[in-house]
């Protein structure tokens, strides 16, 4: 019919046999979309989802010397750790014994691979005058918190090493966006367990520029079995004037993907944390 | 070997041997013969050669084309791909890019001026807004259902005005993040249309484009969020 149609109107045939398979390819493709799409493992968490610490005029000192003030804010973001059935628990326990010397009472149910974490935050300052300003991470597990302390030791500040911290100047009105990305964080997972282990120095384990598998001294303090970070406090710490202006804003979001059916969903039980504080020790001089 | 040679040289037995020259003893043959059929060839030429006007101007003639009807292609059932592009202007437009759009659907042309069609269409977008979260991407997956009126402008051309409604989701939970809290749940989306179609000179094809605007209240942020699509589409018609 298509070809009498054709000589009848006296023209050309027009081939246009491409056009049926566009259907079937279209089909798949998206379907294939439609699969990515509903296969999403991104999760951002938190409540609320953009997380805020703020310094400003109002905030009182972490420390004060001679007019000189260490300013520290910081907020704790939980992750939403579904809660594991009793059997789940019992099995946990039970198979802690496989592994001596253990520092936990069993072994983890949210495990150093099964969530990765990813913090994207911007940093304001609102002041006219730069800032140097300094973003603080510290992790924790379902055992164990790592709480670093600011001590003054032989009339010096001290402050403990955070186990992600990076310190950026942020000229006046200005802002910066940063991203602490999932190795990062399970760096922080690692040297959480390798402090909590007996490590002899803290602040050497969490120092940023050494890396657990490449630092033979934290190496070896690495438990054989590593809890995943089940959240952490994100902060951020300003030295300064006590006089000065200061108005910083922290803006942070945190995004999860999911490899282990591990977070909670709308109607889950949530796990219930209560990680042990943990202050960095110092080897003995 | 000298016993073949002596064959080659001799007449085999039983023939006579050529006394005549062959070459010229044929052309003396072939000149007769053309002398004798000469008168009745010339007879043959001037019988064609009459005036024939029907025969020799028809020839000359293209075949006289007829006319296309809508007839000729198909009608009822089709399906169709679509390649395009979405937008958004107002509360998802303010945190979105615009994205690629693509749309599979199923039809059926009920009249000439009546269609119905549903759809499924998934769109990508990047989100544009200041950080935190970074940049993501996420995607806008509808599922359609449409009412056309179709005026046919000629046999081959169409346009159509069409209205539309079903249901729309965005996976994932970033948007929530910038405030988009009902974009995780399928929400009621309607709009409309207006499309022109070309059927190609094939029984079962058509090309066409389409461009439209529709309504996501689940996808309004501080403001409403109106979606803007426009795309060419690939038809069959079985």
């Amino acid at each position: 019919m298509k070809r009498e149609i054709h000589r009848k109107a006296g023209r050309r045939e027009v081939q246009a046999r491409f056009v049926l398979p566009v259907f079937p390819t279209s089909c798949s493709i998206l379907c294939a979309l439609l699969t990515l799409g509903c296969n999403d493992e991104r999760r951002y968490v938190g409540d609320p989802q953009v997380v805020q610490v703020a310094i400003t005029g109002a905030t009182a000192p972490a420390l004060m010397g001679d007019g000189a003030a260490i300013f520290v804010v910081e907020q704790r973001i939980e992750l939403p750790i579904r809660a594991p059935s009793q059997t789940a628990l019992a099995d946990l326990q039970t198979a802690a014994a496989k592994f001596e010397g253990l520092p936990f009472p069993r072994m983890p149910w949210v495990a150093r691979d099964d969530l990765a974490v990813s913090v994207d935050f911007t940093l304001y300052n609102l002041d006219e005058q730069p800032h140097d300003l300094t973003v603080t991470l510290n992790g924790f597990n379902e055992f164990d918190e790592y709480v670093p302390a600011i001590a003054i030791v032989d009339d010096e500040v001290v402050i403990d090493f955070s186990q992600w911290e990076r310190l950026y100047r942020v000229e006046g009105k200005q802002r910066l966006t940063r991203t602490i990305r999932e190795e990062e964080l399970d760096e922080a997972a690692v040297d959480l367990a390798t402090v909590v282990n007996g490590a002899p120095s803290s602040n050497q384990v969490v120092y940023f520029e050494n890396l657990s598998d490449r630092d033979t001294r934290s190496r070896a303090f690495i438990p054989k079995v590593v809890p995943g970070l089940a959240g952490f406090r994100i902060g951020v710490r300003l030295s300064g004037g006590a006089d000065e202006p200061r108005n910083v804003l922290l803006e942070a979001t945190v995004k999860v993907r999911e490899v282990e059916d591990r977070l909670a969903a709308d109607d889950d039980e949530v796990f219930m944390l209560m990680p042990e504080p943990f202050t960095p020790v110092a080897p003995e001089l | 070997m000298s016993a073949h040679a002596s064959t080659r040289a001799m007449p085999a037995a039983g023939t006579r041997p050529c006394q005549w020259p062959c070459a010229p003893r044929a052309l003396a043959l072939l000149v007769a013969l053309a002398a004798l059929a000469a008168p009745a060839r010339a007879d043959t030429l001037a019988a064609s050669e009459a005036p024939d006007p029907t025969r020799l101007d028809v020839e000359r003639l293209p075949p006289e084309a007829i006319a296309l009807t809508r007839d000729m292609f198909a009608s009822g059932p089709f399906v169709f791909a679509e390649l395009g592009g979405r937008g958004f202007a107002g509360g998802l437009g303010r945190v979105a890019d615009p994205g690629v759009l693509g749309r599979v659907g199923v039809g059926y042309e009920l009249t000439v001026w009546l269609i119905f069609a549903v759809s499924a269409e998934l769109s990508l977008h990047e989100t544009a807004a200041p950080a935190p979260p970074a940049p993501a991407s996420f995607q806008l997956v509808d599922g359609v259902g449409e009412a056309r009126l179709r005026l046919p402008l000629s046999v081959r051309a169409a346009l159509w005005l069409g209205g539309e409604a079903g249901l729309g989701w965005v996976p994932g939970s970033l948007l929530p993040v910038y405030g988009i809290e009902d974009a995780e749940s399928l929400s009621l989306i309607y709009g409309g249309s207006l499309g022109f179609d070309w059927h190609l000179l094939s029984k079962h094809h058509s090309l066409g484009l389409r461009a439209g605007a529709r309504r996501y209240p689940g996808l309004d942020g501080d403001d409403p969020t109106v979606g803007i699509h426009a795309g060419a589409t690939l038809a069959y018609v079985f």
